[in-house]
């Protein structure tokens, strides 16, 4: 009896019904947060939709819970593992498709993580400025911020335009980063950050006619994780499409 | 010699001819080589930077025309046509005349209501009789008129820039030289008189100032102007060390007793010259100025004249009508059983031709920017089309399959009708922003991922066509349907390798950028959901979920995701991939998805035969 609830259950966690229908569950959902971004904006659709349990549709006055991304991740966590166990395969193919599962399974699981382990804030500093004050959010009544084990200083920020144009070349801002005697000189540039202490610094912004340089601060222990995932994916998938690929007569049928 | 024969001999012909379409189009309207010439000197050839880029006058000229008129030549008010080159110079030839031609363009009722235009076209003219209405009615609010009104002030301003792009304002107009002569004068007087008054002790005599203050006045009004519009003043004069300037902004800043600069000089008397009717007089000071212009190094003159070449070839344009006829003789092929071989052998020769002239487009492009082939959205378009186009093709001849080849055609013609009809949204080669600035990304992400979107599009159009197909089959259709489906799975396999690996390397990009590897901004989210679904189909065929004919369908409904990720999030307006957002287009994109939604139930007509499956 129990092992029938638990053969039944495992086909259930594994049924290839589950897999499309979550998928295109997805689709769908992701479409919705993205319809209530327009209204509620980015950050309070992501919340409600995407990291939650339960999501609420509204339609007219009506408001319908519908399964939030929270539970369509670890559902789709569980199909992932489950289906890797059902179908897995010996030959070339069912190793692509097993690395490629897992990958996946991988890549979730560092969604999850991020969301537990990420810290992002903002750090303004004028020219010449030294702080260790990361401001992690800001609203009307209160400011969360956090301390940094060590300092930074913004030796110069400068703003390149394309020449003959009002359009933006680059953004760079030299830093100095300053625990104890220890002074390391770093540059960080639009798709260039820079790193010390675990925390990462990116160029987000500037102010005052190119007088304060607004940075970004992250500190992600699991920043590599999803991109682990990603390439492990690609391997998977390359292994199970390549020999197909190669295989002539794969576009279409022959004549 | 058979019949297949015959007809490649005729395809390539006919491709032919569309090939030299444009040209020819161009010599019989506008025929006056000092403005266009495809190799040698013209005045369109001229180096001009605009908005950071250097490019041929005509190409400055055209974004000029087509930012107030949609289009890229213009009609004067007898009716002549004028390429873009031959427009901008009428602009400082003939400033009075040119001032009544109908080049702008607008679409709202009330807007032409208001200025008295003859249909959608209204000149300048019009529009300054009506000035003030128009700009109180650009900051009415957010109404069509207001936004009519706000485009008619900006197309005012391009088109005032544009009148002084080639010589400096001066308040005589008449004759350029003198004028620039006079200006020289005025400040040589001026300078003596402060020089005389300085040694007498006196106050300079007012009116021996007087003309230099005024057109200090005006040339300062002028480059004010100018400097307020920095991304859409044309800069017609290189200097030395690479940097262009404006001929207002030249003069001004001339020293007394300095010469005027040699190239404002020569541009003023080739402005004289097509004044007075002296076509080659024009011509010889053109010789004059291009030697002066090929001297110095800060022109890639290759480049320059490669883009001028594919301005006046209209690439774009041949391909359309290509990819046209290519799709007329295939649809007859299939209706006509007779010459179904033959008309198939011209199909195919006419798709090749367009896909080859496509492709080498854009590979032109990419030369000219020096930039992978996307770099905004009407370039994604074009790459798009044109490699969906050549995988089709390839398809096609392996497997000589007719569907290949409509859809293929299908593809690259829809692609070019887009592209050809997008709003005004600046230089289509425009620099790019720091973000973007990074050639190793955008290959990375971007052209990854518009791969994968190529797989997706022409899967989609191979399965549209299969369904539309079926319903004139009489039911029999089950191998046709299955073959189908084999080669719609293939390709979206291909396209969700690329898809998925687009997307996360975006995640990569924006992890370097931004510091978050996803932060479910629409465009992320679009890209997402279109790797999702095609993840979805996937795995509906491969796990036994469905049939083919169901399987196509869900292909299908796939374009709509496609097209929801690509341009439905753009129109949103939101979000920080704000430099692929475009106004208008809602009713095009609902076009698009009715259509596929009308074909997508196409799947549940059954077999007379039995199922493949």
């Amino acid at each position: 009896m129990k092992s029938e609830i638990l053969k039944k259950s495992f086909a259930l966690a594994s049924s290839p019904k589950l897999t499309v229908g979550l998928l295109a569950y997805s689709v769908l959902l992701v479409f919705a947060a993205t319809i209530a971004q327009t209204s509620v904006g980015i950050e309070v659709a992501k919340s409600e939709f995407i990291e939650s349990f339960v999501a609420f549709l509204s339609i007219g006055i009506m408001e319908i819970p519908i399964p939030g991304g929270a539970a369509v991740g670890i559902v789709a966590f569980v199909n992932i593992i489950a289906s890797g166990v059902r179908f897995i395969g010996f030959d070339t193919k069912g190793f692509g498709v097993s690395i490629t599962h897992m990958a996946l399974a991988l890549l979730l699981l560092s969604g999850g993580l991020q969301y537990f382990m990420r810290d992002e804030g903002r750090m303004a500093l004028r020219i010449g400025e030294t702080s260790d004050i990361v401001v992690m959010s800001a609203s009307q009544d209160s400011t969360r911020t956090h301390k940094l084990p060590f300092k930074v200083h913004l030796k110069s920020f400068k703003e390149e335009k394309w020449q003959g144009s009002n359009i933006p070349k680059s953004y760079k801002s030299v830093l100095v980063f300053e625990k104890g005697s220890e002074k390391i000189e770093a540059v960080v540039e639009m798709n260039a950050p820079a790193a010390f202490g675990g925390w990462m610094f990116y160029q987000m912004s500037f102010g005052e006619g190119g007088n304060v340089s607004v940075l970004g601060a992250v500190r992600n222990p699991a920043r590599f994780l999803p991109w682990l995932a990603v390439g492990a994916t690609f391997v998977g998938m390359l292994i199970i499409f390549i020999p197909r690929a190669l295989q002539s007569g794969s576009v279409g049928s022959r004549k | 010699m058979n019949n297949k024969n015959y007809a490649l001999i005729l395809g390539i012909f006919l491709a032919a001819a569309v090939l030299i379409t444009p040209f020819s189009l161009w010599q019989v309207w506008f025929g006056t080589p000092i403005y266009d010439a495809a190799f040698g000197d013209s005045l369109g050839t001229l180096p001009v930077q605009r908005a950071g880029r250097i490019m041929p006058l005509s190409s400055a000229s055209a974004d000029v025309l087509r930012q107030i008129s949609g289009r890229t030549s213009s009609k004067t008010s007898s009716g002549d046509r004028l390429s873009s080159t031959n427009w901008l110079w009428r602009l400082a030839a003939y400033p009075e005349l040119s001032s009544k031609d109908p080049v702008f363009r607008t679409d709202n009722r009330d807007l032409q209501k208001l200025l008295g235009a003859k249909g959608r076209y209204y000149s300048y003219s019009q529009l300054l009789d009506n000035y003030e209405e128009v700009y109180a009615g650009a900051t009415s609010g957010k109404t069509p008129y207001a936004e009519a009104c706000t485009e008619a002030v900006e197309s005012a301003i391009a088109y005032a820039l544009a009148s002084n792009a080639l010589i400096p304002r001066f308040s005589d107009t008449s004759n350029a030289e003198k004028s620039l002569e006079n200006w020289k004068e005025a400040v040589e007087t001026a300078r003596k008189e402060f020089e005389s008054a300085q040694k007498e002790k006196r106050e300079p005599n007012p009116e021996k100032l007087s003309e230099a203050n005024r057109t200090l006045q005006l040339l300062k009004e002028c480059s004010d102007f100018e400097a307020s519009n920095p991304d859409s003043i044309l800069r017609v004069v290189p200097s030395l060390n690479g940097e262009f300037s404006t001929p207002t902004a030249v003069a001004l800043d001339r020293k007394s007793g300095e010469q005027p600069n040699k190239i404002i000089l020569l541009y003023s008397q080739i402005r004289d010259a097509i004044a007075s009717g002296n076509k080659d007089l024009a011509y010889s000071k053109l010789v004059q100025l291009s030697d002066m212009l090929h001297s110095s190094d800060s022109v890639d003159w290759f480049r320059i004249k490669l883009e001028n070449l594919y301005n006046l070839a209209d690439p774009f344009f041949c391909g359309f009508l290509l990819y046209s006829l290519s799709l007329l003789f295939f649809l007859t092929a299939l209706l006509v059983e007779r010459f179904r071989d033959s008309l198939k052998t011209i199909a195919v020769g006419l798709l090749s031709f367009g896909t080859f002239v496509h492709v080498l487009a854009f590979c032109a492009r990419m030369y000219i920017q020096s930039r992978p082939p996307v770099t905004n959205m009407y370039s994604s378009i074009v790459f798009v089309g044109g490699v969906a186009a050549a995988m089709g093709l390839f398809g096609y001849f392996k497997t000589l399959k007719s569907y290949f080849g409509v859809s293929a055609a299908g593809v690259g013609f829809l692609s070019l009708l887009v592209a050809m009809n997008m709003p005004y949204s600046g230089d289509n080669m425009g620099m790019m922003r720091a973000v973007l600035n990074s050639n190793f990304w955008l290959t990375m992400h971007v052209v990854t991922i518009m791969v994968g979107y190529c797989g997706i599009l022409l899967a989609g159009s191979l399965a549209a066509f299969r369904l539309v197909a079926n319903v004139f089959d009489k039911g029999d259709f089950g191998l046709a349907t299955g073959e189908t489906s084999r080669s719609v799975y293939a390709i979206l396999c291909f396209a969700l390798v690329f898809a998925f690996a687009g997307t996360m390397l975006g995640g990569v990009w924006a992890d370097m950028s931004w510091g978050r590897f996803w932060g479910w901004d629409p465009k992320e989210n679009g890209a997402l959901m279109t790797v999702l679904w095609c993840a979805a189909v996937i795995h509906a065929r491969a796990l036994k979920l469905c049939s083919d004919r169901i399987f196509l369908s869900l292909t299908v409904l796939g374009n709509i995701v496609l097209a929801w990720a690509w341009f439905g999030v753009n129109l949103l307006g939101i979000g920080l991939h704000s430099y692929g957002f475009t106004d208008g287009g809602w009713l095009w994109f609902g076009v698009f998805v009715l259509c596929n939604l009308a074909i997508a139930p196409l799947g549940f007509i059954k077999y007379k035969k039995v199922d493949s499956n």
